[in-house]
Formats: structure tokens, C-alpha cells, sequence
């Protein structure tokens, strides 16, 4: 499994999003979770939804997963296709199947995507699944490579222990071994290092990285933060609102950003990395709440470019360069 | 700062100056690990600017913090404020200097009672304070909430009707109408998103340079502390392993935590190379003997094991503790 040799891409679309909708209902109302979002992704690529909170990222996986919260939470249109079926059309049965051996999902906070209470063999052998490696011997042998894959030492006290007792770092390595036990073509991982610390988190990055170099999956990544996707992916979709309003590689989505919001995330996030005296123009105001979308571009309160159409209408997409696109009205002519 | 003496420890000058912090040992129920700890603290803070304190979570953040307002015991150490030892004075001197030293706790929005509008909730220590009347109090708590950027439609909101970041510029708020001489913020920044981040740092120095009053950050993030910051100390293990100036401590960092720490902050970096710590995992106790970073340490020495370093200067207000002498680059990464 770890043989250290980089496996060869397939090339094509694995993923394809098309004008997902999602929406959670309760008797307040109802709240546009992801108001039509549009992607794909590739085999073997690296995609990062970037988006602070309320933009869409979790509504967005767990469509995908087909997780959301039930009966609040439900995509009322679009199309997801994952090697070109629709998971939105296969039923719970189905989608179970699909989730662990096509899908491995890396849960937000690690302290709830683990069971606390279950020993650390016990869940890592779960994600292998029922009836896959034969033997006793085999399956432990298999439980015992996974756990090494992500950098922890599988002895006796280990496999032994709870989740519940290890440090957020080593539950987060754990919950990374569930998710590659299937070895699935695509792995999600949402917000996979919100809740740690700046060491710990660099940790599990590095993690991802080597996984994927070994194993050549795909991996859908979100995050608050734009240079965890500027750091780990191929390509990046910033979302605002339940939209995405730009993607492109994340060389030329930071170093030259199109749209408005993308340039103020970026700049506010250089400021306030100590390393470049702060620009004057920072993000100003706060996210929309979720649902709370004013009409034409959400962005346009906020916006320091902000004219005449923006707040009446929602700018089309529009192409900057290959693979490079922006919803602005700036962009248009 | 003033106080560039042999030191980190030398008071002069200093608003608060604390020395030797140490807290009483911890017997965590077995099968737990063990609590932070304070191991010999040093640190010096001066008026009217913003110094922030570095570690890991569990690193100890939250206790310093609570030792620093008399929440939880010590078993050794000095705390100084302007000059007066807080832990010898008199009951009621000892009082006017807790109130000169602010706290916004962890999670601060999220500890404002949600069925008050968050104005009453800035009111409330005025009025245990007896900080003059209920009308003259009202005007106080909305003049500290307009300072914090939160305009007069806001501040009779529920605290679930704000913003996450609303809410803890409104525990800013808080601690900062019973104008005091510091505030300790604990991990304010995280779990906020940029733009929320973004706000409080606008307001935190705009009334920096209207009030001069003095911030003492705490955080897990060593970049947005050197954005923030003036001075800045890294801690681990329960002591400060280095301090200096934010960007000579960015730009040349010595100890391997702050390398490390550094090396992790970096945005747009691929980090596969990045400098980092074995294990990844911190200690659970104090060591009796030695560095106590010996073990994750990957320059560690035979003289490391043996004894433990003391903090020296390595360039102006720049220390560090580590018995690695700065500037050998064992891995060529520069």
C-alpha cells in the first residue's frame, strides 16, 4: 500500500456539481444554503471550496454525502454526478455504498466524526467494511498499514485506546485512516483543520498531501481560511452567499484575484499574517447570514467597487482566462 | 520597550511584570492527561501597547490567564502591577488592581446571557461596581459598545441576534467600560471568520490609540499574533522558550517551537518541507531534569537531556531559552 510510488492520474471529470440548490426549512423559513453552486473536479485533483461561515462549504458536502440534516435540510435542485451517476437519484441504499469504498469523508471535528467510546482498532476496522479482507490475521494486518499510512505507530495501547482520550491531532490522523481504509477515488474533507491549532494543523495538511502524492485519490477540501487552499489544492472555488464567485488554480486565484471579495479575503488574510504591512483596504462588515441574502450580488454591500447594477441584478459568470472564472459585474464587456 | 535589561524579568517600567509564575502540580484522574501548567513564567508587558503570548492548545493560555486575575492559585512566581505585588497587598488595593486588569474569555460571545440585551450585559460590572448612576451606567455601556462598532440599533439585541463577531466586540466592550489599565484577551480570534477578525483588530486599535490602553493577546496563531502585536512571547511547557520584537521574531526565529510554529503559519507555502516537531504531541507533565521540549525536539543534545536552558538575548529585546546556539541551521532551509 505505502510503496512510495506515485500513482499514474486517470484523466477525466470525476465529479461534476451543476446548479446545486440546497435548502433548510424550518417554521421561521426557509435559508439558501447553497443558492446554484457549479463545479468539477478531475481525477487525482486537489479542489478547496473557500468560504467563510455560512457561505455554503457544509451544506455543500453534505449534499454531496447526502448527510444533511433531515427533514430541515434538502437539495430541491441540480445534478450531482460522481463518475457520471447522479448521487442525488440512487437512493440511501445506494448512497451507502458509495459513501466509505467511493467517497471517504473526513469529518469536520474529529471529536465527532470518531465514535469516543469505541477502541481505535475497532472503527479503523469498521471502515474497512464487512466483508472485504478474509482472514483475522489479513484484517489486522490491514488495520495496522492503514494507521502507519497516516504517520501513527499501531501497538497494542493504541489499537486499544478511545478516541476520546488522544490529542485532536491523533483523532484527526485516525479519522483520515477511516476514510482511506476503502481506498475510494475521492476523498471530502470538510473544514478538515478548523478546530486545531496552528502546528497540529499544519500536521494534518502535510498528511493530506502524502496521502494523496501515494494514492493519487481526489480530494474536495473546505476551509474558512484561503491559504489553507492557496497551500493544498490544485484548484479553488471561493463561495459567498451559496454561490461560488470564483474558481480557478490557486496560483492565479491569489496571486491575481478577479473578483472584488476574493481580492479583499486574500489581502485582509496577508495583513493579518504579519508578514505584509496591512493594505488599508480590508474586508469591511460581516457575511450575510445564512439565508439572509439581499437581492443582486450579495457581495454588493460590502463591495468598495460596488455601481450601478450590483445591488438589482446577479452578474453572470464570466470567463478570465482558461479555467478561470468570476461572477462580477466589473468583469462584463 | 523599556525594559532591555539582562532579563525578561526586570520590571522597569513594565505595566505588569510577572516573574517566575509557577502553579501547584496537577494529579489528573488516571487515564486522563494531565492539565497545562505554569513552570517559571516570566513575562513583561508595556503600557498602552499590545504584546501577545503564543502556544499550542492546552498549552497553558487559559490558566496563565486566569492566574493573572487571581481566578487560580500559584505555588510560586510575582505578579507586579504598576509596581504594586499583587499577592502581598491588602485586600482592597489588591481589588483595584484586578479591576485595572480586564479578562474576554474564551468563547466571550458565547458567555454573554443570552436572555439580555447585550447592552445590560456591558452594564452589569458597572453596576456591581457602583460605577454611578442607572442612566449615567446606560450611557457608559453605550459609548463602550459604540467603540466597538456596535451602533445603538445593536446593542438591545440579543446576543443571538449578533454576529458571532459582534458578539465578542461586544465582550470587548464589556471589559472595556470599566476602563482599565489592560486587557487580556484569550483566543479571541479563533472560530471567528476574516472579516470578523478583521473588524475586531480595527477596533482594537482605534481604541489602543484613543485610550492607550494596553492588550495582552493570547492565541494559538503565531502569524496573527505578529500582526497584532508589538511583543510578542512564544510559550511551551509553561514557560516562555523565546520574546522579542513580532517581526524579528517572524523573520529570524531560533527556538524550534517558534520555527515550527512559524514554518506553520506561513500562507501560500507548500509546507511539505516546512520545519516541524517529531510526534507532534506536546508533554503531559513537567520534566524534573532537562529541556522539557527535549522529546519532541529533532536538534535535540546530549546537553539538552541534561539541564535546562535559560533564557539569553540574542539580539535587542530579542531571548531565547535553548541551549542550540542561534543561528547553526542544521537542516539547510535557509
Amino acid at each position: 500500500m505505502s510503496t512510495g510510488v506515485e500513482r499514474i492520474r486517470q484523466p477525466g471529470t470525476l465529479l461534476e456539481v451543476r446548479d446545486l440548490h440546497t435548502q433548510f426549512s424550518d417554521s421561521r423559513g426557509t435559508v439558501r444554503a447553497a443558492d446554484g453552486v457549479s463545479f468539477d473536479l478531475e481525477r487525482g485533483e486537489v479542489l478547496a471550496l473557500v468560504g467563510e461561515a455560512g457561505a455554503g462549504k457544509s451544506a455543500i458536502v453534505q449534499s454531496i454525502l447526502r448527510l444533511l440534516p433531515g427533514p430541515t435540510g434538502r437539495v430541491v435542485a441540480g445534478q450531482i454526478l460522481f463518475d457520471g451517476v447522479d448521487l442525488l437519484r440512487i437512493g440511501q441504499r445506494g448512497m451507502a455504498s458509495v459513501r466509505g469504498t467511493r467517497i471517504g469523508y473526513v469529518p469536520p471535528d474529529p471529536a465527532r466524526g470518531l465514535d469516543p467510546g469505541v477502541p481505535v482498532g475497532v472503527q479503523v476496522g469498521d471502515a474497512l467494511g464487512p466483508g472485504v479482507p478474509a482472514g483475522r490475521g489479513e484484517r489486522q494486518r490491514r488495520i495496522e498499514a492503514l494507521l502507519l499510512d497516516v504517520g501513527i505507530e499501531p501497538d497494542r495501547p493504541l489499537l486499544a485506546s478511545r478516541p476520546g482520550a488522544l490529542s485532536p491531532l491523533l483523532q484527526q490522523r485516525i479519522a483520515v485512516a477511516a476514510a482511506l481504509a476503502g481506498d475510494p477515488p475521492l476523498i471530502v474533507a470538510d473544514d478538515p483543520v478548523g478546530v486545531l491549532d496552528p502546528l497540529a494543523r499544519a500536521d494534518v495538511l502535510r498528511l493530506l498531501a502524502r496521502v494523496r502524492q501515494r494514492r493519487g485519490h481526489a480530494q474536495l477540501l473546505t476551509s474558512r481560511d484561503p491559504a489553507v487552499a492557496a497551500d493544498c489544492a490544485d484548484r479553488a472555488a471561493v463561495l459567498y452567499a451559496g454561490r461560488v464567485v470564483e474558481t480557478g488554480a490557486v496560483s492565479a486565484l491569489f496571486s491575481l484575484p478577479r473578483h472584488p471579495y476574493t481580492q479583499l479575503l486574500w489581502r485582509t488574510r496577508l495583513g493579518l499574517s504579519g508578514r505584509e504591512a496591512e493594505d488599508r483596504e480590508i474586508l469591511i462588515g460581516e457575511a450575510p447570514r445564512a439565508g439572509q441574502w439581499p437581492p443582486g450580488c450579495p457581495f454588493e454591500p460590502r463591495c468598495p467597487l460596488a455601481h450601478e447594477p450590483c445591488a438589482s441584478a446577479y452578474p453572470p459568470e464570466i470567463r478570465v482566462a482558461a479555467r478561470h472564472g468570476a461572477a462580477c459585474w466589473l468583469l462584463e464587456e | 520597550m523599556a525594559a532591555t535589561r539582562e532579563h525578561a524579568s526586570e520590571p522597569l517600567g513594565s505595566l505588569l511584570a510577572v516573574r517566575g509564575l509557577t502553579t501547584p502540580p496537577d494529579r489528573p484522574p488516571p487515564g486522563r492527561s494531565g492539565a497545562p501548567w505554569l513552570d517559571g513564567l516570566d513575562l513583561a508587558i508595556a503600557w498602552g501597547q499590545t504584546s501577545a503570548v503564543v502556544a499550542e492548545a492546552g498549552g497553558g493560555k487559559t490558566l496563565l490567564a486566569r492566574v493573572l486575575i487571581g481566578l487560580s492559585p500559584l505555588s510560586d512566581g510575582t505578579i507586579r502591577l504598576d509596581g504594586l505585588e499583587i499577592q502581598a497587598a491588602g485586600r482592597a488595593e489588591r481589588r483595584r488592581a484586578w479591576q485595572r486588569m480586564q479578562l474576554v474569555p474564551a468563547a466571550a460571545g458565547e458567555s454573554l446571557d443570552p436572555m439580555w440585551p447585550v447592552i445590560e450585559s456591558v452594564a452589569e460590572p458597572l453596576r456591581l461596581l457602583g460605577a454611578g448612576t442607572g442612566r449615567g451606567i446606560r450611557r457608559q455601556a453605550r459609548e463602550a459598545l459604540l467603540d466597538c462598532g456596535i451602533g445603538p440599533g445593536r446593542g438591545d439585541r440579543l446576543p443571538a441576534e449578533l454576529t458571532a463577531g459582534e458578539r465578542v466586540r461586544v465582550a470587548l466592550a464589556r471589559a472595556l467600560a470599566m476602563h482599565p489599565d489592560l486587557v487580556i484577551l484569550d483566543d479571541p480570534l479563533r472560530d471567528l471568520d476574516l472579516s470578523a477578525v478583521s473588524q475586531l483588530v480595527e477596533r482594537l486599535r482605534g481604541v489602543q490609540l484613543d485610550q492607550g490602553v494596553a492588550f495582552l493577546l493570547l492565541t494559538r496563531d503565531l502569524s496573527m499574533a505578529c500582526a497584532l502585536a508589538e511583543h510578542v512571547a512564544v510559550m511551551a511547557a509553561g514557560r516562555v522558550v523565546e520574546e522579542g520584537p513580532a517581526p524579528a521574531l517572524l523573520a529570524r526565529p531560533q527556538h524550534p517551537v517558534t520555527r515550527a510554529l512559524v514554518a506553520a503559519s506561513a500562507p501560500f507555502e507548500r509546507r511539505k518541507q516546512a520545519f516541524s516537531l517529531a510526534g507532534g504531541e506536546r508533554p503531559t507533565r513537567p520534566v524534573d531534569v532537562g529541556c522539557p521540549l527535549a522529546k519532541r525536539c529533532p536538534l535535540v543534545e546530549a546537553r539538552c537531556r541534561a539541564r535546562s536552558p535559560s533564557p539569553e538575548l540574542v539580539e535587542a529585546e530579542h531571548r531565547v531559552a535553548c541551549h542550540r546556539p542561534p543561528g547553526q541551521e542544521p537542516d539547510g532551509e535557509d
